[in-house]
Parts: structure tokens; C-alpha cells; sequence
């Protein structure tokens, strides 16, 4: 198991855990995080900048910050 | 009056349906419970007169960002009739809860399935009627940009207001954990007996698209080129229509209002005309900018670019403690910083806001420009002119990185900063229309009076007592300009030119004829004395402070209204004064020292 943070563009992952506060996690829940998800990084900015990922629909940015919280189990595509 | 409320999660078209259901009557108002401004209008509504209420777009009822909140704050204390649903109906798997958590707190509501064309396209499939019945609540399919489903919606409301309330409405109280599991089970659900979704999704265009504004290569200089048409666009546009209105209302001055106060007493008539009419006009002299900028920047926000925008710029901002929307604002708040500030509002994190307000002031406004354009004109050569306002340009992107710098610890951002990013849409001109109007109703509300307020003030400052030279040394603002001597001396600013501050304080653009005034000439001539009188380095040394001292009075009126708090504006003029003495003195004085 890995984080988020370990993905690179073109990978995807299930969602295995979100390490944080339960009040963030209904946070990140409702924005389409949630275990059990599958979830694709689409890009990356450079110098260590966010991640442009998509969860069904819903694509996001995400900070490195935030994508070190969540865990994921690497899939194929 | 019955009160229905409009709510759900962001981009999801919510305010395009309140624009659409409330004509264009939409008005600002306060409600108990909550210390913002919200959209709201009378309506007649499924045979009631209503009151409808545009709830900012939130991810959870139950979190503690700002927006959530103010959602908590109005349904904890206002009756809530009715709660028409928003949500984005390709993304009705994740967007479901929000409409769970209404309806266990027994809010009679009605579901709102909007964007059902882009549903529709994607080849995402809903069964509305089975997802009613297991709701047991009224779902209707809308779309709220072309009008579709109007007739249902409003006879859904109808059939909602018009029941008979059986559950007393409940507080909002934390979920526990269990709660949470078992609402996301139910939500799994619902979503598998009535959403189908395709095996692929088919949203090519926004990867299209994406895959080219947010190319790692060009994707930062096509932004740079995007804001710097959008910046010639709103302020080359709207700076020859201010300075018509400029014309008009000193023609208006000269041939109306003059000749009609001419038998008054002279200090009536100078309190009218140098006075309140001054105020009225430096109020009305914005109209056109905000109007022009909220025009622009609605088709921006709604294509969904502007999220874009905060994604390329999020690498530099992050480590200043802003984000790439708040770099946006500041940019445009190189042509005013007055419309740049009312423009935050689309960053929907507090201190992240804040911090964004606290720094556009710094921009150097076309107003600025004018100021420094006649005093370099008048004091340089051409070359050497233009490597001082290139300097003073640096020194503003500078004086706004360091404030940043300095005061991102005290509005730090406690909450994840997740953006989503929207499908590119075409933005409707009803819509973007509206949005203009709204903002100048507000802006002309709320600010108007603080801005002619102060307008007078100064006006008592350089105009009493009344029997010596208007703007001399023997008013009261001379007399604060000898007062304040001891500080303004070593920077190399005169008293003169500290009554010229304390006009500038209205606008910048009075900053001239603030000098005019005092020297008693005009032009070329005013041109020459500066040029006899004043030094380069004081010249410089006086630009320095004319650039952060502090902004205009609308800005500051502005700032006051977006933050709703006084601390931050009192924390931001005095940061300001204190920088602005700061960077004059290290000037003054090094120049001095090398130059003697």
C-alpha cells in the first residue's frame, strides 16, 4: 500500500484509506474521495506542485499535502 | 411569506437557477444567524409569494468552512419552507448526500436534477421516477442554463409547499460515524437500481481541452496571454468611458450646478460642489470598470478557466499562502483594485480570501499611474523616466510577495485545499449579465455612503477654518501636514505635499489636482514649479509613498464590505502607512547619502 503521492501521471489506484480527521474525511467524502474508489492522476505540475486527479466524474486539484493522506492500492488502468 | 431556499454543492449550476427563477429583482440581504450577504428575491412560487434564498454551494452540511458555516447558520435560525436541491447530474453518486442530510433533518425538500443535457451526453442514465419513489420526494430533471423542466420544477414546489409539515425541522448536529457509513451505503443504493453509467465516459472535449491549458509547456504563457487580454479588455475599454464620465460631470458642474448655487454662501456651495458632489461622482466614476470587469470575469469563472488557472499557478502561490485564483485578483488589481477585491469572493476559503484582500491594495492601479506618469514627465527625461516606473512596478509585485510573505502565518489556511475542476462550459448571458448587476447594486449599497463620508471629511480638512487660502498651510490639513513634519521630513515629502496625501486619500487620481490646487497653477506650469521645488530624489522618494501608503477610499470601503471586518482594514492601512514610510526612507535616505 501506497500513497497518492507515489502515483505517477497515467496511474491509477483504489482508495484504501484516508489518514486524517473524521470531520476532513466527510470532507474529502463528499468531494468524491472515499474508500473504494477508484482514482486516476491525469497530470502533475511541476516542481512538486498539485495533482490533477479524477474519481468517476469529478476531477480535482489536490495539494501534495492533502494526496499524502490518502492511501491507495496501485491498478491497472 | 414562505421561505424557500436554494442549495448545493458548487458548480453545480445553483445561481444560474436562481437567476432564472427570480427575473431580475434579486436583491442583498441580512438573515439572523449568519454575518454575510446573501442573494435573495421575492417571488411568487408554487402559488405563494416566497422569499427565495441562494445558499452559497457547499460539499457537506455538516463541515466547518466558512460557507458551511452559513448554511448551518440560516437553517438553524430561519424556517426553511422549502430546500430545492442542486445537484449536477453526472456527478449524482457523490453529490446524493447533501440532499440525505436535508431530509434527515426533516426540511421538506425537492430534488433538482440540473445539467441533465451534460448527464445526457456523457451517456449517463437516470430513472428519476424510481429514484422519487425511493426518496419519496419530488425529483425533477432541469436544465437550468436552457430553461428545461421550468413547468415541473415550479409545480414540484408546489406540491411540496403545500403539504402538510408531519416531523418538526431539526437542528444540525454532528453525524457520528455510523451515520456517515450508513447514509454512504444507502447513497450505493439508490445510485445502483437507478443511475446507469456508461462502461466509458465520454467528456472528450474537457480532455481535449485540458490537455491543452494545461499542457506543462504552454499552458502557463497561454494563461499569461488569457489575463493580459482580459486586462486590456476590461481597462482599455473602460477607461475611455470613466473619462467621459469625467467630462460629463464637470460640464454638468460648470453649466448646471454652478450657475444654480451662485447666489449661496460660498462655503454651502463649496460643501455641495467640492464636497458631496465630489463624492457622488468619484462613486459613480467605478461604475463602468465593475461592471465591465464582473462581465469579463463571469464568462471566465462559468467556462470553468478559472480553476484552471489556479491549478498552473498553484506551485508559486502555495509557498506565498495564496492560491492562483488569488494571483488572478491581484493582477487586476493593476487596472483597480476596487473591482479585484469584490472579485475574491469566488475563492470560497477565509483566510485565503483574507490574505488575497490584504495584498491587492499594493497593485499599482491605473489611477497610481496617472499620479506617477505627470511627475515623472515633469522631473525626468524619457529615459530615465521609464526605468523609474518600471522600478515602482517591481516595487509593488514586491511590497505584495513581502505583506504575503509576512502575514501568512496569521491567515493561515486550516482547510484542505481541493479544487475541482468542472467540465469547460459555455457560459450563458443571462447569467453573466445578472452577476454584473448584482455586483454593481451591491457595490453602489454598500459602499457609497463610506465613500462620500470620507469624501467630506476631507473636504472639512482642507476647506476650514474659512477664512484663509483653501488647501493651505493655515487648514487644518496644513496644520496636520506641520504636525506631522517630524515623520514626513526624513523621507523628504514637504508640507505641501503631505496636504496632497491626505487629498489622495479620496482617489489618487485627486493627487494632481490636489497639487494644483495647493501651488495655485495648472499644467505645464504646476509642471515647472515641481520641477524647480521638488528634487528627483524626493520626487522618487514621494511616488514610493503615493504607491503603498494607502489606496483610495473605495478600495478601503470595498475592503470593508467584502471582509465584513474592521480589524482587517485597520490592519491593512496601518501595514500600509508603516511599509510605504519604511521603503521611502531606506530610499531617501541611501540616495542621499550617495548623492551628497
Amino acid at each position: 500500500m501506497i500513497t497518492l503521492l507515489k502515483l505517477s501521471e497515467g496511474q491509477c489506484g483504489v482508495i484504501h484509506a484516508l489518514k486524517m480527521d473524521p470531520s476532513l474525511i466527510q470532507r474529502f467524502n463528499a468531494m468524491g474521495l472515499r474508500c473504494g474508489k477508484k482514482i486516476t492522476v491525469l497530470r502533475k505540475a511541476q516542481f512538486k506542485g498539485p495533482f490533477h486527479v479524477m474519481i468517476d466524474t469529478t476531477e480535482l486539484m489536490i495539494r501534495e499535502h492533502e494526496a499524502s493522506l490518502i492511501q491507495i492500492t496501485p491498478t491497472a488502468a | 411569506m414562505k421561505r424557500i431556499a436554494l442549495l448545493g454543492m458548487p458548480n453545480t449550476g445553483k445561481s444560474t437557477l436562481f437567476n432564472r427563477l427570480s427575473g431580475s429583482s434579486a436583491r442583498v440581504g441580512n438573515w439572523p444567524g449568519i454575518t454575510v450577504d446573501l442573494h435573495a428575491v421575492k417571488t411568487l412560487l408554487g402559488g405563494h409569494i416566497s422569499e427565495l434564498v441562494d445558499l452559497p454551494g457547499i460539499y457537506d452540511l455538516q463541515g466547518l468552512s466558512e460557507d458551511e458555516k452559513i448554511v448551518q447558520g440560516f437553517i438553524n435560525h430561519n424556517k426553511i419552507d422549502l430546500a430545492i436541491v442542486v445537484l449536477c447530474s453526472s456527478q449524482i453518486e457523490r453529490q446524493l448526500s447533501l440532499m440525505l442530510q436535508l431530509k434527515n433533518l426533516h426540511i421538506p425538500c425537492l430534488l433538482a436534477l440540473n445539467m441533465s443535457d451534460e448527464a445526457k451526453k456523457m451517456g449517463i442514465t437516470i430513472n428519476d421516477r424510481i429514484l422519487e419513489r425511493k426518496l419519496k420526494i419530488p425529483v425533477v430533471k432541469i436544465s437550468a442554463k436552457y430553461g428545461e423542466g421550468m413547468t415541473e420544477l415550479l409545480k414540484a414546489c408546489a406540491q411540496v409547499m403545500n403539504q402538510k409539515i408531519t416531523f418538526p425541522i431539526k437542528k444540525i448536529k454532528p453525524l457520528n460515524v455510523s451515520d456517515q457509513i450508513s447514509n454512504g451505503k444507502k447513497i450505493q443504493a439508490l445510485i445502483k437500481s437507478t443511475v446507469k453509467f456508461p462502461l466509458k465516459l465520454n467528456d472528450k472535449n474537457t480532455k481535449k481541452l485540458d490537455s491543452f491549458f494545461l499542457n506543462p509547456y504552454w499552458g502557463l504563457p497561454i494563461f499569461f496571454i488569457i489575463v493580459f487580454s482580459i486586462f486590456q479588455f476590461i481597462f482599455s475599454l473602460g477607461k475611455p468611458i470613466q473619462d467621459l464620465m469625467t467630462q460629463f460631470f464637470n460640464f454638468f458642474r460648470i453649466d448646471y450646478l454652478e450657475p444654480l448655487f451662485v447666489n449661496h454662501h460660498s462655503i454651502f456651495q463649496s460643501l455641495l460642489l467640492d464636497g458631496l458632489y465630489l463624492g457622488v461622482t468619484t462613486v459613480a466614476s467605478f461604475v463602468p470598470i465593475i461592471i465591465l470587469f464582473f462581465l469579463i470575469m463571469s464568462v471566465v469563472e462559468d467556462s470553468g478557466y478559472f480553476s484552471r488557472a489556479a491549478f498552473l499557478m498553484d506551485t508559486l502561490m502555495e509557498k506565498i499562502g495564496l492560491d492562483g485564483r488569488g494571483f488572478v485578483m491581484m493582477l487586476m488589481g493593476f487596472g483597480c483594485n476596487v473591482p479585484a477585491l469584490m472579485g475574491t469572493k469566488i475563492m470560497r476559503t477565509k483566510e485565503l480570501r483574507l490574505l488575497t484582500m490584504f495584498v491587492i491594495p499594493f497593485s499599482l492601479c491605473s489611477a497610481r499611474l496617472q499620479v506617477f506618469l505627470f511627475i515623472i514627465s515633469a522631473l525626468f527625461s524619457a529615459k530615465y523616466g521609464a526605468l523609474v516606473l518600471y522600478g515602482l512596478y517591481l516595487l509593488s509585485f514586491l511590497t505584495i510577495f513581502i505583506s504575503a510573505l509576512v502575514f501568512k502565518n496569521q491567515f493561515k489556511n486550516k482547510e484542505p485545499i481541493i479544487i475541482e475542476l468542472p467540465p469547460y462550459r459555455f457560459p450563458t448571458l443571462n447569467h453573466v449579465i445578472k452577476r454584473s448587476v448584482l455586483e454593481i447594486k451591491y457595490f453602489l449599497t454598500r459602499a457609497s455612503k463610506f465613500i462620500v463620508i470620507g469624501v467630506l471629511l476631507v473636504w472639512a480638512l482642507t476647506h476650514f477654518p474659512t477664512d484663509v487660502p483653501i488647501a493651505s498651510e493655515l487648514t487644518y490639513s496644513g496644520q496636520l501636514g506641520k504636525w506631522l513634519s517630524p515623520i514626513f521630513q526624513p523621507i523628504g515629502i514637504n508640507e505641501q505635499l503631505v496636504i496632497a496625501l491626505i487629498f489622495g486619500f479620496i482617489a489618487k487620481e485627486i493627487v494632481i489636482g490636489a497639487l494644483a490646487v495647493i501651488y495655485g497653477m495648472e499644467g505645464t506650469a504646476l509642471a515647472h514649479h515641481l520641477y524647480s521645488n521638488i528634487n528627483q530624489i524626493q520626487a522618487i522618494s514621494f511616488m514610493i509613498f503615493t504607491l503603498i501608503y494607502t489606496p483610495c477610499l473605495s478600495t478601503i470601503a470595498t475592503l470593508k464590505n467584502e471582509s465584513k471586518s474592521l480589524s482587517l482594514v485597520i490592519y491593512s492601512v496601518s501595514w500600509a502607512l508603516l511599509l510605504a514610510w519604511v521603503f521611502s526612507f531606506i530610499f531617501y535616505q541611501t540616495s542621499i547619502y550617495f548623492s551628497s
